[in-house]
């Protein structure tokens, strides 16, 4: 199909008048059809190239999936979908689950089209080309404001026909200057609303100039990480699905790693104030992502388990359900407290403030260009994780091994903060380095706390009397496959950072961030760094994280969002991010 | 792709008729079908009011050496395609006899098709030739048209003796009533003339009706100007029983 957007200032009747001076023209059918477009809140089909609309069809509704290769699928269904789990199985499902993942399908604009055929003929009366106008309002879902969407002409080629759509086509061009375009309809539809599709993503994208001073650089930063809480925080608060509090806390924890990694360039109060009101905030929110991730996981979990014990973990999935739904209520009561709303706002004060605001404190950093500022807490970062991977043996604690991975953690923040500063075809290896012996890190560390969390589970349920003893047998069985698993990602880590930490990445980190040494340090960046054991406060940034390693404590929620329930997408977003 | 041909040794029996409208109906229910005019009268080409051309003639297609599916042409049936027929296939017989296997070689030359339509109809030319034989061999089904008569009854038992020499063990024969008359003593007795032949009849019968003769007028499937008829009906029946073959789902007499 080819597909011409008509100007105001070009009519249909025109356009057609036209076509009738070459062709018989024979009108066709004339439709209506209302159309509900959805994708993920983070626009996942549309990044896809997948087209998801939904219509009422007798009590139910039809979907359907177009791809921009043309493959289409249909499907019907009673109601319009939550996720794409909520189908039955089959290709459409597939299809659209393999993308979509865990998170919710929402409206997000609604069409009523208006859809006028007409057959070109040739002399024996026969179609040769059909032609379709649609015309359309658009609405976005949640308010009264509509638009109109720009006309729409549409060229149906024929086969065997290819003759006669060159001359409709010729037609079109000639006397209108009219050219076929590609672009997706959910595009058109938005911008008759005045949006984009794509307009939000939970990676991280900035760009910065290396000139500009680090104050300036880091207020931006913090303001993109602003922007994403406050995109996430209706979901969150409603529950669409669990990411929205998933990227909400990813926010959280890179502000605290911001406000902490990059020293020197806020005032100390005010790094001091927010980095405690932030650590609040991830405390608060924390407790309904641990539950979210248990069940995430329990699908995996019941695929652990021998066919017949499967079902054994309902109780456990009803436990964490109920307990899933006060931290929720308890969450939602905190983000609407004063505090909240206190933090908010004078965070943003902050951020907006202007620059003189900082010259009187001791801000050593803040005037000097982010581009050298950056490198320089990489390179340092950097160094910090050489140097605790180095001690890392077989006897080394799971609590080592945890702290080792919250400073590769803060290395890779750094670094994605600041990836415009640097050229992407050199970061970008390294990132990926970073990311392989983190993952492998995190795997560690995250069976360990799972079977943790079992027994604590385990511990509560019993007390509170929900716990069948075929219950407690299965969560025992996995908390034994778990250990299992543990000692294969730990005879795994050695490997992995000899690999990490190898001559040639070595060089390449040199090259990128240890550029400055002529230039008059701030701290000790260039000295081989004998303090690094006890880094500058640590306590600001390490401690919430190094709790969680401790056994019965609820499950590290950096780390356990990649659960084995998405086989077709690792939720997190953390790691998918290291494409910028 | 199954392959459906239609096929009558006698001419005027409702052969294009019957591969016109089956070819519309499978394509109004989804399936992907593309219908071969191969009577060198072009009648199918002419009710889809598609020029009985092709480019390069039958000696082309039927060497194999062109692309079949740049001759094919959009009939105005969405999923419903045409391979127009051409004055040339009148000697098409000489033009299979030059290829190395002529009875193999218009199964050869549709085999790149398969993955495009799911349905074939083939509508033959009336007379038994080695294109006929050929297209037996290509075919999974024969449906043959037979007026209720003495003389069509014996027809087709030649037919089917003659069918005894391909040697092919999947083609299934389907004979079925059409151009019944109910006025006339003889189209009332359908079950005593089908006694004579050894393979059963499919179980629909297309009525006599000048409905279907307007198809030329129309230049169009029966469906698209007389909806509700009775013929319409009946050619909506014998879908379902042939269709209901296409789907896999009824084994029927097999055999030659």
């Amino acid at each position: 199909m080819l597909l011409f957007v008509l100007e105001p200032e070009i009519s249909a009747t025109e356009v057609l008048k036209g076509l009738g001076e070459v062709f018989d023209l024979a009108p066709g059918e004339h439709a209506r059809e209302r159309l509900t477009y959805l994708d993920t809140f983070d626009w996942r089909l549309h990044e896809a190239a997948l087209t998801l609309t939904v219509s009422s069809h007798g009590r139910g509704v039809r979907l359907a999936l177009l791809a921009d290769d043309q493959r289409s699928w249909e499907a019907r269904a009673p109601r319009i979908p939550h996720f794409g789990r909520d189908l039955p199985s089959g290709p459409f499902r597939e299809a659209l689950e393999s993308v979509s993942s865990i998170r919710r399908l929402l409206p997000k604009a609604r069409v009523r089209w208006d859809v006028e055929e007409f057959a070109l003929l040739n002399e024996d009366d026969k179609t040769v080309v059909r032609v379709r106008i649609r015309k359309g309002q658009a609405a976005l879902p949640d308010t009264r404001e509509t638009g109109s969407v720009a006309t729409r002409l549409e060229l149906v080629p024929l086969k065997g026909y290819e003759g006669e759509l060159k001359k409709a086509l010729s037609v079109l061009r000639r006397t209108f200057q009219l050219k076929p375009q590609d672009r997706r309809e959910l595009s058109v539809v938005l911008e008759a609303l005045g949006r984009a599709p794509g307009d939000y993503s939970s990676s991280f994208k900035l760009d910065l100039d290396p000139d500009l001073q680090s104050h300036e650089a880091t207020r931006a930063v913090h303001r993109c990480l602003l922007d994403t809480m406050e995109a996430n925080q209706e979901g969150m608060i409603q529950d669409l699905d669990p990411e929205f509090l998933h990227d909400f806390r990813v926010a959280i924890r890179r502000t605290r790693s911001a406000l902490a990694q990059v020293p020197g360039v806020f005032p100390e109060a005010v790094v001091q104030h927010f980095e405690e009101e932030f650590r609040w905030l991830g405390e608060r929110t924390g407790p309904t992502r641990d539950m979210d991730v248990y069940l995430l996981k329990i699908p995996g979990y019941r695929k652990a388990l021998p066919e017949d014990a499967r079902d054994h973990l309902e109780p456990l999935v009803r436990f964490l359900s109920k307990k899933k739904r006060l931290e929720h209520q308890r969450m939602v009561r905190s983000l609407g407290s004063k505090r909240y709303g206190r933090l908010v706002d004078e965070w943003k004060a902050f951020l907006q403030s202007p620059a003189e605001t900082d010259r009187d404190s001791h801000v050593p950093n803040a005037a000097r260009p982010i581009g050298t500022v950056a490198a320089e807490r990489i390179w340092k970062s950097y160094r910090k994780v050489l140097k605790r991977g180095r001690k890392i043996d077989r006897k080394t604690s799971p609590e080592t091994l945890h702290r080792l991975r919250i400073d590769c953690k803060k290395l890779r923040y750094l670094m994605t903060f600041f990836q415009s500063l640097f050229p992407t075809k050199a970061l970008k290896p390294l990132i990926k380095e970073i990311k392989s012996l983190q993952d492998n890190l995190g795997d560690f560390n995250d069976l360990y706390v799972q079977r943790a969390a079992l027994l604590g589970f385990a511990g509560e349920m019993m007390a509170t009397e929900v716990a069948p003893p075929a219950t407690l047998m299965a969560m025992g069985q996995l908390m034994g496959q778990l250990e299992a698993s543990q000692s294969v990602e730990g005879e795994a880590f050695r490997a992995r950072f000899e690999r990490f930490a190898r001559e040639k990445n070595q060089e390449r980190f040199r090259k990128l961030f240890d550029g400055k040494k002529d230039e008059a340090p701030q701290e000790s960046a260039s000295a081989p760094a004998p303090e690094e054991a006890a880094p500058r406060a640590p306590n600001l940034t390490a401690d919430a994280e190094a709790e969680t390693a401790d056994p019965g404590r609820p499950p590290d929620p950096e780390r356990a969002e990649v659960d084995t329930a998405d086989p077709g997408r690792p939720p997190d977003p953390e790691r998918a991010e290291a494409a910028p | 792709m199954r392959v459906l041909a239609t096929y009558s040794i006698k001419g005027g029996v409702g052969k294009t008729a019957t591969a016109v409208n089956l070819g519309y109906l499978a394509a109004r229910e989804g399936t992907r079908t593309l219908v071969w005019d191969l009577d060198p009268q072009g009648a199918s080409s002419f009710y889809f009011r598609i020029k009985a051309r092709v480019k390069g003639g039958g000696k082309s297609l039927v060497r194999g050496d062109m692309d079949l599916d740049s001759r094919i042409k959009a009939t105005d049936f969405p999923g419903l395609d045409l391979l127009p027929a051409d004055f040339s296939y009148r000697h098409l017989d000489l033009e299979l006899d030059q290829t190395a296997q002529p009875v193999k070689q218009i199964a050869r030359v549709l085999r790149p098709l398969a993955g495009e339509y799911e349905l074939l109809i083939i509508d033959c030319a009336p007379s038994i030739s080695l294109v006929s034989e050929s297209v037996f061999r290509a075919a999974d089904v024969l449906l043959v048209p037979t007026i209720p008569t003495h003389l069509s009854i014996r027809t087709l038992l030649q037919l089917l003796q003659s069918l005894g020499n391909v040697k092919s063990k999947t083609l299934g024969v389907y004979p079925f009533f059409c151009m019944v008359d109910r006025r006339k003593a003889l189209h009332r007795r359908t079950a005593e003339l089908a006694a004579e032949i050894p393979v059963p009849f499919l179980q629909t019968q297309i009525p006599y009706s000048s409905l279907v003769e307007q198809m030329g007028s129309h230049r169009s499937p029966l469906h698209t100007f007389a909806r509700k008829s009775a013929p319409a009906k009946a050619y909506e029946a014998l879908w379902r029983e042939i269709g209901a073959w296409i789907e896999g789902e009824k084994g029927y007499y097999t055999g030659g």
